[in-house]
């Protein structure tokens, strides 16, 4: 399933796969790899997960972001 | 991109199954996809070989040690046989990474269910393990 917006006049896609396993443990820390076109162009890409519409909401930032985060300090 | 599936403070009260929608942010710009939803399933759990339970951790590594005679008896099956719950319902057998001491990958899966998991120690692995500590990493 390909989800599409325009982000400064580029198309970012993302693409999640009907195969992906879609259970997640209580205690968190599984890797959750989504694919998708021109990702590249967005500087803080996250995932936001929410409990009953608005209960508890989560955050997570791309891993990838990160990294580079890290690696521009040093 | 790669994000991180986020731990679920236990003081909230909620119990698995637990169904969450999944949204992105990328900057500014909200992505909702079809067909959005994660489930919270409870945690692998891995027994020791000693008659104590040890839970998942934080960072996913659940560590048990080998005891002197337990190691004896490894080296004469040429397997670890490790008994749990939850296992194949919550990971699959490619994300395990059984690390022995310092080596990663140093017992080879092949027997994943719901509540066991055999793995195969290559000869090379057996020749340079002593007294050691393994770990089940998912």
């Amino acid at each position: 399933m390909v989800s599409k917006k325009i982000y400064n006049k580029v198309e970012i896609q993302i693409l999640i796969e009907n195969k992906i396993n879609r259970k997640i443990v209580f205690s968190g820390g599984f890797k959750l790899m989504i694919n998708g076109e021109n990702l590249n162009v967005v500087q803080i890409p996250m995932m936001k997960f929410v409990y009953n519409i608005s209960d508890y909401e989560f955050v997570s930032v791309s891993f990838n972001e990160i990294i580079k985060k890290i690696l521009d300090f040093f | 991109m790669i994000c991180l599936s986020p731990g679920i403070d236990k003081n909230l009260s909620l119990n698995p199954p637990i169904d969450l929608d999944v949204r992105f942010i990328m900057d500014n710009i909200k992505i909702i996809p079809e067909n959005n939803i994660l489930t919270i399933v409870n945690d692998p759990i891995y027994y020791p070989f000693e008659d104590y339970i040890q839970e998942i951790n934080s960072t996913n590594i659940i560590k048990f040690q080998v005891k002197k005679k337990n190691f004896f008896l490894l080296i004469q099956k040429n397997f670890f046989f490790l008994k749990g719950i939850n296992l194949l319902s919550t990971h699959s057998i490619d994300l395990i990474n059984v690390r022995i001491d310092n080596m990663n990958n140093a017992c080879i899966p092949f027997n994943f269910t719901d509540i066991s998991l055999m793995c195969l120690l290559p000869k090379f692995i057996l020749n340079n393990i002593k007294h050691s500590e393994a770990n089940v990493e998912v």
